[in-house]
């Protein structure tokens, strides 16, 4: 078992919106989806394959993500990612409560700021 | 509800998935490598790293999962499967395990079943809880205070007297008085029943009924009709045969409705067929073939008394209340109509003597014998519950000292991330597993069992019980599985769940220090809680066995060997009182001129068979003084009676051929009668007639006969009154005794040639030697004695091979303190003495625990023991023998093993 080095807990239920959003961009497979969200975080949001695959799975089966076998850029089998209908409206609804969240926090903490 | 079907679909394709994501694990696991290699590393640790950031893969896995199907359900299956696994490794173990569950278990079923069988009868009638069955109580010390003729069931203890049957006017006046409450039918038992039909004769089980019997019960016909109001009269000839009758004798033909049919030479005509499940309201065991109205019993039974005689009580009373009816005004009606009837045909009696009605379930038999089937009932589920403890105890005993080897398996898996309530519940679930197999074994050899059982209930040979396993028998034994499995997989669980992780590891497998002692002592209870379980059954054994050896040894006071008894009951066939005497006469002749006869006799009761006739006597004094003596009893007897039976006289002469003749009524008495009755004078020539009636015939008495045995063995001998048997007022059943010269086999078939020639429509039955007819009597004693005998084994088997498990176990543990011992100068057999001393001190402390279950389960049994007292001291120490021994047998392979420990490699195992 590594080393577990102490990181930011995402709050929950945000992994799986970033999934989604992450695929409203385009499909894309497991790999591809942890590393564009280090890249765009700008290294701060290192996504752990442990949480990823089981979110995916859970998406999966919740029907907002569909998934099938395709070719890689190499020519390998990799599993594909997309964003099904109601996969899209749950990121709308899931961006919406999470602007109205985070602007409840700024509030809180800096109160002094409008 | 879209998420539930998609849990459904994907758990249907999960090992695909399973093997998707594995794949899709790998690829990712190759693209990280890859990207570290881009960044410079060497492909080694870049492959190193890419594989520890993916992590742990059986986790991710495992998670993965549970998103899909069902998680529960799966790791359920998954430790069943598991558990199986384990249990076909240890094929030893489990099939101990299973073989005593199924056992106990088997055996908890086969008690339900039988229980179920003989107090819940479920039969074709119509919501048979509401019916009732009356039963009236008296005190009085003279019953012909009420009636001067009875047939049925009573019971007397003392002066209280009860029984189940009234008169013929009782049932109609009740009928009338109860009918804007309650229903009211009538029957009576009609014994054996000469059936013939379609020239063939047999005897069969049957019943007398009132028009409104078969109304009362809703019982429903499979063709034809049942009996109804209209075939109250003597004049109906309308009888109802049982379904079994009518498929074994009529092989189910529908043309059997009008086909005549004779009942003890009675002519009638089938009117209908009784619904398959239905077997008649008598008792438990017995099942009525035929059904015949009330109007026809004079016809039938040809006796001196008269079915409408209100002094002739005869008849069984079944009550349906009417919704909203309450019981307690019924009974007092009821009460008050029975006195009426009383009263009017006896003016002088009292109140104080006047009985009091109660009120029974009807529909399950006679209250007397469900009452005498509750005790060995009882014994019996006692008995269960010990022997299922005890195959708990050893099997969780047993799983205990295999949790050592296991240890190390438990570990493992708490380390990979499991809970410890998961690795509890695997446990459990694999003993849940033993126990529903050994559920499911137990139920398939139930019913067998179930047979095997069904002497303890002492109702006969030719009784018939409904033994089927069906759904509630499977229920209970789901349910008792179910228990042991719980029972005897908490203390392995609970051991389990407490596996230190990291106290296994690079070591060794013995795993020794503070995780062991607590195995040690839980075994140990274990253990000492079956050896107590185990003394209990063995102390009950020997009882029992004490019990049945004192009854064989009962002074019978005639020579039961040699002796042979056929019955025979010519007035079923129609014969008058003279033509069956003359039957009886040429039977006996004919049997007297068969070689290897050396004496033979007739009697109107076979004896030690639970059948007599007991009677009220009347004498005088000689100074003139009328007194009575109270439950004599009598027995009918022919010519060369006492010479057959080898009874010796005292006094006067015996029952002759002289006797024969009618107008001579000799009576020899016994002893006890003598002194009862005729103390301080010579009884001789003195005379006695019985019952109330004055012209009752006067008999004459010729001699004293020593004490014998009559009825049964375990109570005092009683008053008995022999007579001869051409006085005999109403000959009905006889039955011959012959005394051989050697083996009565030979001669029993001779009988079997030549009485068919003496009489060919007059069926014999019943042949048996007298020892057999002692050994039924006893059937119920030697049955328990064989139970507790087989159970006791089992028992002992059982601690025998759980305290070897737990020596060798405790053994093996202490092995390099022996070597210790050995190497510091110890003499072998000190180690010996050690080990032996372990075995001992958990005998005798399961010996203390125990004391106390084994006199509650004897005081359980105590009206079945014979002259055995519960807390028989004598049997206590020989059952505390048997266990010490069993503990040192058990102990003597692990201490010899303990002797022969060499310190050398016992050291080096350090």
């Amino acid at each position: 078992m590594g080393k577990k080095t102490p990181r930011q807990e995402l709050l929950p239920g945000t992994l799986d919106m970033l999934v989604l959003k992450t695929l409203s961009i385009g499909v894309m497979h497991g790999y591809g989806i942890a590393q564009h969200i280090r890249m765009v975080s700008g290294e701060v949001l290192h996504v752990e394959e442990g949480s990823l695959y089981p979110a995916l799975q859970r998406l999966e089966v919740q029907g907002l993500v569909a998934s099938e076998w395709g070719q890689s850029a190499n020519n390998r089998r990799a599993r594909y990612y997309r964003l099904t209908r109601a996969g899209r409206r749950a990121l709308g609804d899931a961006e919406s409560s999470f602007d109205r969240l985070i602007a409840a926090i700024s509030r809180v903490m800096r109160p002094d700021q409008p | 509800m879209i998420t539930l079907l998609k849990r459904l679909a994907a758990w249907t394709t999960r090992r695909r998935r399973d093997a998707e994501l594995r794949e899709e694990l790998a690829q990712h696991r190759r693209w990280r490598t890859e990207a570290l290699m881009s960044d410079g590393l060497p492909e080694e640790e870049a492959r190193r790293q890419a594989a520890v950031s993916v992590g742990n893969v059986t986790k991710l896995r495992e998670d993965a999962r549970d998103v899909w199907g069902f998680p529960s359900i799966d790791s359920v299956a998954q430790d069943v499967r598991y558990g199986l696994r384990q249990l076909r490794r240890a094929p030893v173990f489990t099939a101990v395990a299973v073989g005593s569950l199924a056992l106990a278990i088997g055996a908890g079923s086969a008690v339900f079943a039988l229980s179920r069988a003989a107090l819940f009868r479920p039969v074709a009638i119509f919501h048979p809880e509401q019916l009732l069955t009356l039963r009236w109580h008296a005190t009085t010390s003279n019953p012909t205070d009420l009636f001067n003729g009875f047939n049925g069931s009573s019971s007397a203890d003392g002066n209280n007297i009860s029984g189940t049957s009234f008169s013929h006017v009782t049932l109609e006046h009740m009928a009338e008085q109860a009918s804007p409450f309650a229903d009211v039918g009538g029957f009576a038992d009609l014994y054996r029943a000469n059936l013939k039909t379609q020239g063939q004769s047999r005897l069969v089980k049957g019943e007398m009924v009132s028009g409104s019997y078969f109304p009362l019960l809703g019982v429903r016909p499979s063709i034809g009709r049942l009996l109804q109001p209209g075939d109250d009269t003597p004049a109906s000839s309308a009888v109802v045969i049982s379904y079994r009758l009518w498929k074994e004798r009529f092989g189910s033909d529908p043309a059997a409705i009008g086909m005549p049919l004779q009942v003890n030479a009675v002519p009638f005509t089938v009117v209908g067929v009784t619904d398959p499940s239905f077997g008649g309201t008598l008792d438990v065991g017995d099942v009525a073939d035929v059904f015949v109205p009330f109007g026809a019993r004079d016809r039938i039974m040809r006796d001196e008394e008269s079915w409408k005689d209100p002094n002739y009580w005869w008849v069984q009373i079944l009550v349906r209340p009417r919704p909203g009816a309450s019981e307690d005004a019924l009974r007092a009606r009821l009460e008050t109509v029975l006195r009426r009837d009383i009263r009017a045909v006896r003016p002088v009696v009292t109140d104080a003597a006047l009985p009091v009605l109660q009120l029974h379930p009807g529909a399950y038999g006679q209250p007397y014998t469900r009452e005498s089937l509750r005790e060995p009932l009882r014994i019996m589920v006692l008995a269960v519950c010990a022997l299922l403890l005890i195959a708990c105890a050893n099997i969780a005993g047993l799983q205990v000292a295999r949790a050592a080897a296991r240890e190390r398996e438990m570990a493992v898996r708490l380390a990979i991330g499991a809970s410890r309530r998961r690795v509890a519940r695997q446990v459990v679930v694999e003993c849940l597993v033993l126990a529903l197999l050994g559920g499911a074994a137990g139920l398939l050899v139930a019913q067998a069992l179930a047979r095997l059982l069904l002497p303890a209930l002492n109702l006969g040979s030719e009784a018939t019980l409904d033994l089927r396993i069906d759904w509630t028998v499977a229920a209970f034994t789901t349910v008792i599985a179910v228990a042991s499995g719980v029972i005897f997989g908490l203390a392995p669980a609970w051991r389990a769940s407490g596996a230190n992780a990291t106290i296994v590891g690079l070591g060794t497998l013995t795993s020794r220090g503070p995780t062991d002692a607590p195995r040690l002592r839980l075994g140990r209870v274990l253990l000492v809680a079956q050896i107590a379980l185990s003394l209990a059954l063995v102390f009950t054994a020997t009882l029992f066995v004490q019990s049945l050896r004192r009854l064989q040894h009962v002074d019978t006071g005639f020579d039961t060997r040699n002796l042979l008894l056929i019955q025979a009951n010519p007035v079923l066939n129609g014969y008058d009182e003279a033509r069956a005497l003359s039957y009886s006469r040429n039977g006996l002749d004919a049997i007297r001129k068969l070689t290897g006869v050396e004496h033979a006799t007739i009697t109107t009761h076979p004896l030690i068979a639970n059948a007599g006739s007991i009677s009220e006597l009347r004498y005088k004094t000689p100074d003139g003084e009328e007194k009575q003596e109270q439950r004599v009893y009598r027995l009918s007897v022919a010519d060369d009676f006492f010479e057959t039976m080898r009874i010796p006289i005292r006094l006067g002469r015996r029952i002759d051929s002289r006797d024969a003749n009618p107008g001579v009524r000799a009576a020899v008495i016994n002893e006890t009668l003598a002194r009862r009755a005729f103390a301080g004078t010579s009884p001789l020539g003195q005379h006695f007639q019985f019952g109330s009636r004055p012209n009752a015939p006067v008999y004459e008495i010729v001699g004293v006969a020593a004490d014998a045995r009559y009825s049964g063995l375990r109570q005092e001998v009683p008053a008995v009154a022999y007579l001869a048997l051409a006085e005999n007022a109403s000959p009905g059943s006889i039955t011959f005794y012959v005394r051989t010269g050697q083996e009565p086999g030979r001669v029993a078939r001779a009988i079997d040639e030549v009485m068919p020639r003496v009489d060919p429509s007059v069926p014999i039955f019943g042949m048996r030697t007298q020892e057999q007819q002692v050994a039924e009597y006893l059937s119920q004693d030697l049955f328990f004695a064989r139970l507790g005998s087989v159970l006791g084994g089992v028992a002992l088997l059982l601690a025998c091979i759980g305290i070897y498990g737990l020596l060798s176990y405790s053994l093996a543990r202490r092995t390099p303190e022996l070597g210790v011992r050995l190497a510091l100068g110890a003499a072998p057999s000190a180690l010996t003495w050690l080990v032996l001393r372990e075995s001992l001190v958990l005998a005798i402390s399961g010996v203390v625990v125990g004391i106390p279950a084994a006199i509650a389960i004897a005081q359980a049994a105590r009206s079945t023991l014979f002259e055995v007292r519960p807390g028989s001291p004598l049997a206590l120490a020989a059952a505390t023998a048997v266990l010490a021994g069993v503990a040192l047998l058990a102990g003597y392979l692990p201490a010899r093993r303990a002797s022969r420990v060499d310190p050398l490699t016992a050291l080096r195992a350090e």
